[in-house]
């Protein structure tokens, strides 16, 4: 890939590697890191991309393998996470008290909360992205959405109740 | 919460100016400037320590199997890996992960099954050797993937012996997969450096099932895929093997601690996330042995991570396959170690705990 191009991908797509590491790895310097290295996958490959959206989903996916390719443990110390929100964004308090809230959540309810409410993905595209039935999907969502008590309105993006059609785990 | 609030929030976060010439800095032969300390990529050190948490004196009657040597050996990498991160400028933190002998307890005679079963595609060839698996829906399969034209994966996770592969990429396929019927499986798979070439890639796959109670009652399949056409047109190619019919599954012993069960096999340990509270989160999980020496599968604090498959269900259970051969007769107890989260209004409060199941 020739220097401009490259330059321009990561313009464009450094925010979103970078966000889906962070759910992940609920570690900046962890997340960045990963971000480098999917770049750096970029930069030696000879995939040919047709457009933007073609080449942000070859990252994103790229990035989840990264992420979950390694030896690592799935649970993460959860410790910081309010310093975590501090640290990475700027906005005010109640932004940060939903990214809180989301990376609090366990990583199975946590990743496809974010790939559906962040990036829009549907239900079949996050179970191809992480290699799960759409069930599955299916089913983290709904429990991720209770555990983060979410009140939904009008024009939020909602998994109907069968297409969900699972149990949810009382809240403790 | 609204939804929308999860991507106002996420779209408040930025990633670092500088990644794109830190990148291309890295091309150009500088050195990776590497700020984070969970991942082994490119600054992984590979090392061959002596075993220090092996299973200790533990007199084992053997059972003699190709298969327990290939899947619960050390798959080329000596007693042990070891990898450290850390940035330029931060602390450096080492991780092991130690192997074991590949000797099996007399009490695993007779659990390896022959499978023998083939699929090809994209150039690739999945041969299926041999499986054993437990009551808790866990076990390893070894199986050798060819391709005469070279088999494209990731060398920095087989430095560590990890075995990657990436399905989108020209002339590639994904790493192995399993199902359980319809059902994926949760799968890790190691590379034999000894005895892999840039064709044949020999290895072994860890798998826990996501639902045993479910997926024990269904065949087995293992699976390639590949990615075929680009753009909007691109498309997920996927072959499996033909069914396994699975014979036996090796006991598991339940241990218990009040009233919260733990179920133990060579292969896997079970707990109850539910029993443990749902905001419980494990840091150590060790296995004591009647002739008092002990093996860590798990300890955040050490950086030990002895174990192939650690995960959590959605039915309440967390798996752990570990890296050695439990010798569950030989067992006394299994301590867990962790601590709870709980939160009231905008307080968090941390409870640690141990439970020692027996």
């Amino acid at each position: 890939m020739e220097e401009q191009a490259f330059r321009q991908a990561v313009e464009d797509h450094r925010d979103v590697v970078f966000r889906i590491a962070l759910t992940y790895l609920r570690d900046r310097a962890d997340a960045d890191d990963v971000a480098q290295d999917v770049f750096l996958k970029l930069l030696k490959s000879d995939a040919q991309f047709e457009n933007w959206e073609h080449l942000r989903r070859w990252l994103i996916r790229v990035t989840i393998n990264e992420c979950k390719s390694l030896f690592r443990k799935p649970w993460r110390r959860v410790e910081d996470i309010e310093n975590l929100a501090d640290s990475l964004s700027t906005a005010q308090e109640e932004t940060k008290a939903v990214l809180s809230d989301v990376m609090r959540l366990p990583e199975r309810f946590r990743i496809p909360i974010v790939l559906y409410y962040y990036l829009g993905f549907s239900t079949s595209e996050i179970a191809e992205l992480l290699h799960v039935p759409a069930a599955t999907v299916r089913t983290r969502l709904a429990r991720g959405r209770s555990k983060l008590k979410f009140i939904l309105e009008e024009g939020d993006r909602e998994i109907q109740p069968d297409q969900a059609g699972l149990r949810v785990r009382p809240s403790r | 919460m609204k939804s929308n609030q999860i991507k106002q929030a996420f779209e408040s976060v930025q990633a670092d100016s500088d990644l794109a010439d830190r990148v291309l800095y890295a091309a150009a032969g500088e050195p990776l400037r590497r700020k984070g300390h969970a991942k082994p990529l490119y600054v992984a050190v590979i090392g061959c320590l002596a075993g220090v948490l092996a299973t200790g004196g533990v007199a084992y009657a053997v059972v003699n199997s190709s298969y327990f040597a290939s899947a619960w050996g050390n798959h080329g990498n000596g007693e042990s890996v070891t990898w450290t991160n850390g940035g330029s400028s931060g602390t450096k933190y080492t991780y092991t992960r130690e192997f074991g002998g590949g000797i099996a307890p007399q009490s695993l005679e007779g659990a390896v099954q022959k499978v023998n079963l083939s699929v090809e595609g994209n150039g690739y060839t999945l041969d299926i050797h041999e499986m054993a698996i437990d009551e808790n829906g866990c076990g390893a399969v070894t199986f050798t993937l060819s391709n005469p034209n070279g088999v494209n994966y990731y060398k920095p996770a087989a430095e560590l012996g990890e075995l990657v592969l990436y399905g989108e990429e020209e002339g590639g396929v994904s790493t192995p997969s399993m199902n359980f019927g319809e059902e994926w499986a949760d799968t890790r798979c190691t590379i034999d450096k000894d005895t892999s070439s840039d064709t044949v890639i020999n290895g072994t796959m860890y798998f826990a099932s996501w639902n045993r109670d479910r997926d024990l009652r269904h065949a087995v399949t293992w699976n390639i895929s590949w990615t075929e056409g680009k753009g909007e047109d691109a498309k997920v190619i996927e072959v499996s093997t033909p069914e396994f019919n699975v014979g036996a599954h090796v006991d598991t012993k339940e241990l218990r601690s009040d009233d919260s069960p733990l179920e133990i096999s060579p292969f896997s340990i079970q707990t109850h996330i539910d029993d443990l509270g749902y905001e419980a989160v494990d840091h150590k999980l060790t296995v004591s042995y009647k002739d008092g020496s002990e093996q860590i599968i798990e300890d955040d604090d050490a950086g030990a991570y002895n174990f192939y498959v650690s995960m959590a269900r959605n039915s309440g259970e967390n798996i752990w396959v570990p890296t050695k051969l439990i010798d569950v007769d030989q067992v006394v107890s299994v301590t867990l170690e962790g601590a709870r989260y709980t939160s009231t209004g905008e307080t968090e409060t941390k409870v640690p705990f141990t439970i020692v199941y027996s």
